[in-house]
């Protein structure tokens, strides 16, 4: 929008008389375009991408979320920053002048309608080159950084495609404007809601006048299980009497249930995700419109992302029809309400709709797939017949030209410039159609002819709105290189847009579409065989040869040859259209390919390299989720939100503190959940970076979204003695999230090295240290009084226990590993721990304040030649009635000894246990199973065999206990499975067998078990997380598989490996995440680097 | 028996669509070459005159040159732009259990047909797929694989790495001629690539990599290709990739064959269609893409086979 021009704008009566001039001049103006840029060829794609947000304000004391009516402020803040302006022009409109070519590389921003609007483009257009697709989403997360930077206090980029208490009666903006100003007369928003430009007003003012009464918006609402019904919009003032359009609600406007709206803002402020692409010439660019018309209301249903109108949940889950209504300028008459008077005809669409004309020259469109209730103006048809256009392309301008241009300058209908476009736009940009046929701009000779792809909702993350695009991008590509044709009648098109609108119908309903998008085979043609490729044009430079130059057979044809049209389309979902025919579909049904399996196919044809491809994977992974159902569109989620939000009260009503939380959650985790639709979660990859190195890391039971991290840091200079140092401190599990909480961090003169929560006690954090002890520190939370919101999580340090020695020299033995025992005798703190100095600890800890008791501290066993004892396990063995202990050491031993409980059962043992009086017995020493030191020992626990619930045929007696599984992680790269057969061990010596393992490059530094299921009958699913050491982090999974003849299959698979570290991942935590179902958020570190990352994977195999 | 050479070729699959997209979908691309012929041919035969012999149509369609038949004659289509708006590569396969000394003859013979075919004197990307080397992700850098790969050295050359350093000198000289502008592997292993380099005077550039494996390429192939120069791309090409049975099956008598081989290669003289065994020697995929608008304007396949004993006498597994 050319927004430097400002002038006398006319109101609607003047306008309506000079529209007829407007429109024909505008016809001129086409004219002298299309002449000078009917030949114009240019070799490149170029692209580019729109992205809108609304600016929110959080009111954190008041916990709520406004819209802040603060476009201006944050772009003129843009175009004054210095250090913006150097890389050009951030917010040509502002600033003017072009944009230099390949130097500004910063992205751009616009105004938009609404005065909460803002807009954002790449600075310069995007190529098809691979490394430009791959810099599109850093590109939007800059964008949102950038505008971000330039905003007041407490404002955000959102980018929701509406903001969900737009309308409502508090003052959901801010500065607080009334409602019911003179030119939008809405009794929900103020006149302020609109971008001051007075193109705007003059817009919303034109379109109501022309109208001649408000425009009217009814959105079904959500009916909930205690919404009133029926349902009558509380929110409606009958009563006002400021404007004669205040009679509208008493003449019907509002429909009973339905959430009523007036005004422009409410559809214009929308925001959208909108890609244009610059075509080769002007047959390409009519081909590109007309193939991507039926993949408009697909794309719509795939990005549906607007479940709330007003404060109230819907029943539908996109925008568009509502901007459609909010910009309806059609009169009673053009409705069909009332019979033709003084309007020239009844026009079905509003300017805002599908689209409704095809317009390639090409020999596969058939009269049959034409709108029969196309409108145009025959008069300015001819015009531009006669002017040497196309029928085809003379009817699509001649449909737009049935329109009224909204906004004149009295200072442009002095002389008509024919060499200008502004008359031309004029109508143009006020058709908004979901496809956009753009002619190149008279005054940029660079620019070509374009297609604009319209109908997409603009998505909460960055990652999705690169994912769409790129889609889309890719798929105009798939269109042309494999000549897809994809017509289908447009109303049928049409009717689809109206299904997208419907709750989950990228899930539940059908859309029309066409069967088959390639060439049809030929037949025999008793013709000579070999006919040369022919088409009605003759414009073949952007055609491609078909097979061997054969026509292809409805070239040309009449269409008596061709099948009946209804034959070519059926109804299909989205998951069809997109994924193709599933395994059910068999041979009958649709033989539509599926989008993404043609986009595979294209990419599997073109040289592209193996982290380009995998990146790619990433987004079409989330469109194909969203197709079949594996990934919630924005809309799905938005609506779980609010229903399971513990204020909302199932009547439909979302109130302030929802929303507030809503645009908070957005906001606070938009880092965090950058792909938390993305499949593999191969997407939200985010690193930070600490002072000092980190080598274990907590969760914090009671405030899971915190970690605790230990560090280690060794000084290496060499001439003087080796000092360390440590750190324990407390990070946010995400790297943004939790602002505003005060966070501790304890400094010490040695390294911690691995850190426990109690499993009763959750306050009790275990340290182990380089100084030969374990220390206990509390984490304690403080509250803010007045908000009651946490304030400051704290660290102190509350005791500390002894464990080995310092050696004969004076050295302190850095303790490697520890872990608490089971909860039976967790009344005290007792642990089994391994040290630097080979030993296998069972140490029983006195409460806090006591005196250290080393007698109750023993040494189970020792590695060979005193190497370091690296990690150990303690399991209660209830049934032979003693504790086994697994220890692993840098020997490469695994070592197991029992403990035997004489008298009773432990658990009545409790505390008083003496340590001194149980004597360890050395089961078996294993050296053969391991090549390199045994660092990681996780206890899986009973057989699947054994477990519990299915032991009905096997008795668990003290002679026969279960046989147990367990894993090892060793320096030598591989993860193993061992069976141990019987814990009753001291009466057979067997030998120890992997009965499972797999390499895992780098080596195996700690194992966490994520999840355990069974996914079909007697197949037992294992989910390990693994620090890989000098490799990264893995995601494994291990499955026990009984056969027919009741043998066991062991497998491992590598479910992802995660490489982003460049130094040895000591540590790995993982949770679920609250939003995505099956999906685990991973924080992996990594040492010398000082590495954090956080990533996420998805488990798509658990029902 | 005297030999014959056929050349098969499926003209321009990207547009062929039905026969090619049929499931399994985005699968090996032998689906793409052995569909992409049968469309071709079928397409040919649609348009047989009605009173051609039994056995005999073929001739309509296709184009014998001495002992080469040509199935279906060459037609080929010259680029619609300037050579210089295309991005063209080309992947020749080496078939397994075809004597490596056939190699040189074999690639000048390949590259001929697509320079010709595309109408072009460049290909700016040659890249080959020698028989035996599969990348397989887990393996990278463990002892075993080069175990397993001096063994199957030994029992068959033409997988061994001599035979590979030989056949790429042929490309080399092609290299140097200007003809091709750069050489790519297929499927090889930073250990593969560790012995290959130091034998080579021009470097490969590029390395395919299976799509499959795309996301799990292990690092030291990475960091390997970083630092000898060469970009890692992805393919979704299948290893066997035209095998003879496949060969036999799609131009013999049967429903859906090109009805120009008999159903046996000891048929009775009874029986119509040419006799002997047949044998695959090589395959070559080519694609020319419009580099600044990412459309893919042709791609197709040549493959030859040899039809009667060889001339050399060698017996071979790979006939039928």
């Amino acid at each position: 929008m050319g927004l430097l021009q400002l002038g006398t704008p006319l109101g609607w009566d003047k306008a309506k008389d000079a529209a007829g001039q407007v429109r024909e001049w505008g016809i001129e103006q086409l004219l002298t375009i299309w002449r000078k840029n009917k030949d114009k060829e240019r070799a490149m794609l170029l692209w580019g991408d729109e992205i809108e947000y609304l600016v929110v304000e959080l009111d954190q004391e008041q916990q709520k979320a406004r819209l802040s009516l603060s476009q201006a402020e944050v772009l003129q803040a843009l175009s004054e920053d210095k250090e913006l302006q150097k890389h050009g022009p951030i917010v040509p409109d502002y600033q003017g002048g072009e944009v230099v070519k390949n130097q500004a590389t910063l992205p751009t921003f616009h105004p938009e309608f609404g005065r909460f609007m803002l807009e954002a483009t790449p600075g310069k257009p995007w190529s098809i080159d691979f490394k430009d697709l791959l810099e599109v989403e850093e590109d939007m997360k800059l964008r949102r950084v950038i505008a971000k930077q330039h905003m007041g206090k407490g404002q955000y980029p959102v980018t929701l495609t509406t903001f969900p208490r737009l309308g409502t009666k508090d003052d959901f903006i801010t500065p607080y404007y009334p409602p019911s100003g003179p030119a939008l007369r809405s009794q929900f928003v103020p006149d302020e809601i609109a971008n001051p430009h007075i193109r705007f007003p003059t817009l919303a003012a034109n379109i109501r006048s022309r109208r001649g009464r408000k425009v009217e918006l009814n959105v079904p609402v959500f009916h909930d299980d205690k919404t009133q019904w029926p349902f009558h919009d509380p929110t409606v003032n009958y009563h006002m009497h400021n404007w004669p359009e205040d009679d509208d609600v008493r003449n019907g406007a509002a429909k009973e249930n339905c959430v009523y709206m007036d005004a422009m803002a409410f559809g214009m402020g929308s925001c959208c995700l909108q890609i244009t692409f610059q075509a080769k010439n002007i047959n390409e660019g009519r081909v590109l419109y007309d193939q991507l018309s039926p993949l408009g209301p697909i794309l719509l249903a795939l990005t549906a992302a607007t479940p709330i109108y007003k404060g109230f949940l819907v029943d539908t889950d996109v925008r568009w029809n509502q901007i459609s209504r909010a910009v309806d300028d059609r009169t009673r008459e053009e409705l069909g309400e009332v019979p033709l008077k003084n309007d020239r005809w009844q026009i079905p669409k509003s300017r805002y709709a599908s689209n409704s004309t095809y317009i390639a020259q090409d020999s596969r469109l058939r009269p049959e797939y034409l709108d029969p209730n196309l409108v145009i103006d025959q008069k300015l048809k001819q015009r531009l017949l006669d002017g040497g256009m196309d029928d085809m392309l003379a009817t699509h301008f001649a449909h737009l030209f049935i329109r009224d241009p909204l906004v004149i300058f009295a200072e442009d209908l002095k002389e008509l410039d024919v060499n200008g476009s502004n008359h031309f736009e004029n109508l143009q940009s006020t058709n908004w159609q979901h496809m956009r046929f753009k002619p190149p701009p008279p005054d940029n000779p660079n620019i070509g002819w374009r297609v604009e792809f319209r109908s997409m909702e603009i998505q909460m993350t960055d990652f999705e709105n690169a994912a769409f695009s790129i889609f889309i991008v890719l798929l105009s590509r798939v269109i042309l290189s494999f000549d897809l044709n994809l017509y289908i009648p447009i109303p049928r098109t049409t009717e689809n847009m109206e299904v997208a609108h419907r709750r989950e119908a990228v899930l539940n309903d059908k859309f029309w579409f066409r069967k088959n998008p390639f060439p049809r085979k030929t037949t025999p043609s008793p013709s000579p065989p070999l006919q040369p490729q022919h088409h009605d044009t003759n414009q073949t430079s952007s055609e491609k040869p078909t097979v061997n130059g054969f026509a292809n057979s409805a070239s040309g044809a009449h269409s008596s040859d061709l099948p009946p049209v209804d034959d070519e389309y059926c109804l299909m979902t989205v998951n069809e259209i997109i994924n193709g025919p599933g395994s059910m579909a068999g041979d009958k049904g649709s033989q539509f390919p599926g989008l993404i399996p043609l986009v595979r196919h294209y990419l599997s044809s073109l040289n592209v390299s193996v982290t380009t491809r995998c990146q790619l994977e990433r987004y079409l992974d989330l469109i194909a989720g969203r197709a079949n159902g594996s990934l919630w569109t924005n809309s799905k989620w938005i609506r779980h939100f609010v229903r399971e939000h513990p204020e909302y009260k199932h009547d439909s009503a979302v109130s302030e503190k929802v929303t507030y939380d809503l645009i908070n959650t957005v906001v606070a985790d938009i880092e965090q959940r950058e792909d938390w639709s993305s499949k593999n979660g191969a997407g939200w990859e985010i690193s930070r970076s600490l002072d000092q190195e980190p080598d274990c890391i907590a969760i914090v039971p009671d405030h899971p979204q915190y970690v605790v991290i230990g560090t280690y840091s060794l000084s290496a200079a060499s001439d003087t003695p080796q000092t360390k140092r440590g750190s324990l401190q407390i990070h946010t599990y995400s790297p943004d999230g939790g602002r505003d909480v005060e966070l501790d961090r304890l400094d010490f003169d040695f390294g911690i090295y691995d850190l426990q929560f109690h499993p009763l006690h959750h306050e009790w954090l275990g340290a182990a240290t380089s100084h030969g002890e374990i220390r206990f520190y509390v984490v304690t939370s403080h509250y803010d009084e007045v908000t009651d919101e946490l304030h400051s999580l704290k660290l102190t340090y509350y005791w500390h226990v002894p464990i080995e020695p310092h050696s004969d020299n004076g050295n302190q033995a850095i303790i490697t590993f520890f872990q608490f025992l089971e909860t039976e005798i967790g009344r005290l703190p007792s642990l089994v721990t391994t040290t630097q100095f080979g030993n296998t600890r069972l140490v029983k800890a006195p409460i806090a304040g006591a005196t250290p008791d080393l007698s109750q501290n023993i040494v189970i066993h020792k590695q060979s030649m005193e190497l370091e004892a690296w990690t150990t396990v303690a399991v209660v063995d209830t049934i032979t009635n003693q504790i086994l202990i697994l220890s692993g050491g840098d020997d490469s031993q695994l070592i197991i000894s029992s403990i035997a409980l004489s008298g009773g059962s432990y658990t009545e043992a409790d505390a008083r246990l003496d340590l001194t009086r149980l004597s360890p017995q050395k089961l078996l020493a294993d050296r053969r199973n391991h090549s390199a030191g045994v660092v990681a020992i996780f206890w899986l626990g009973r057989h699947p065999s054994h477990a519990m619930g299915e032991g009905t045929d096997v008795q668990d007696t003290p002679a026969q206990s279960p046989p147990y599984l367990f894993l090892t992680g060793s320096y030598d790269e591989h993860l193993r499975l061992f069976l141990l057969p019987s814990p009753s061990l001291h009466d057979q010596k067997s030998r120890l067998e992997t009965i499972g393992t797999i390499h895992l490059e780098g080596g195996v530094w700690r194992i966490i078990l994520l999840d355990t299921y069974t996914t079909e009958v007697l197949v037992t699913n294992y989910i390990l997380l693994i620090a890989g050491h000098a490799t990264g982090a893995f995601v494994v999974r291990l499955t026990c598989k009984r056969g027919l003849d009741d043998d066991w299959e062991y497998a491992f698979k590598v479910e992802k490996q995660f490489t982003e570290h460049e130094s040895l991942v000591y540590a790995v935590v993982a949770k679920k995440d609250e939003l995505v179902h099956g999906k685990w958020d991973v924080i992996s570190t990594s040492f010398y680097d000082k590495k954090i990352c956080n990533w996420g994977w998805v488990d798509e195999e658990k029902e | 028996m005297p030999t014959m050479k056929l050349v098969l070729s499926t003209s321009n699959v990207m547009s062929s669509g039905p026969s090619l997209m049929r499931r399994p979908l985005y699968s090996k691309s032998n689906v793409e070459l052995v569909n992409g012929l049968r469309a071709n041919f079928n397409l040919h035969q649609n348009h047989v005159s009605p009173s051609a012999k039994p056995g005999e149509a073929y001739k309509e369609w296709t184009e014998q040159d001495g002992d080469t038949l040509y199935i279906p004659h060459l037609r080929p289509k010259t680029l619609a732009e300037p050579r210089e708006v295309y991005d063209i590569t080309a992947k020749l396969f080496y078939l397994p259990g075809i004597p490596a000394s056939r190699r040189c003859k074999h690639t000048r013979d390949a590259i001929d047909m697509v320079l010709k075919e595309l109408g072009v004197q460049t290909i700016d990307l040659l890249i080959v797929s020698f028989p035996g080397v599969t990348f397989d992700a887990d393996d990278d850098g463990e002892e075993e694989l080069s175990a397993d790969e001096d063994a199957s050295a030994n029992s068959d050359e033409s997988q061994g790495l001599d035979a590979q350093v030989k056949s790429w000198k042929v490309l080399e000289d092609y290299h140097s001629r200007g003809i091709i502008s750069q050489l790519g592997l297929s499927e090889f292993s930073s250990d593969r690539l560790d012995k290959f380099l130091p034998e080579v005077s021009v470097r490969p550039t590029v390395d395919q990599i299976n799509v499959k494996d795309c996301c799990v390429v292990p690092k030291s192939l990475i960091l390997y290709a970083k630092e000898k120069n060469i970009e890692l791309l992805t393919h979704n090409d299948c290893m066997d990739i035209l095998p003879c049975g496949t060969t036999r099956e799609i131009l013999s008598q049967g429903d859906g064959g090109a009805k120009i081989l008999a159903s046996r290669a000891d048929a009775p003289d009874s029986e119509p269609g040419l006799k002997g065994n047949i044998e695959p020697q090589w395959v070559i995929k080519y694609t020319a893409v419009v580099k600044d608008r990412g459309v893919v304007e042709n791609k197709g396949y040549y493959a030859v086979a040899q039809l009667g004993d060889s001339e050399d006498g060698l017996s071979s597994t790979s006939k039928c």
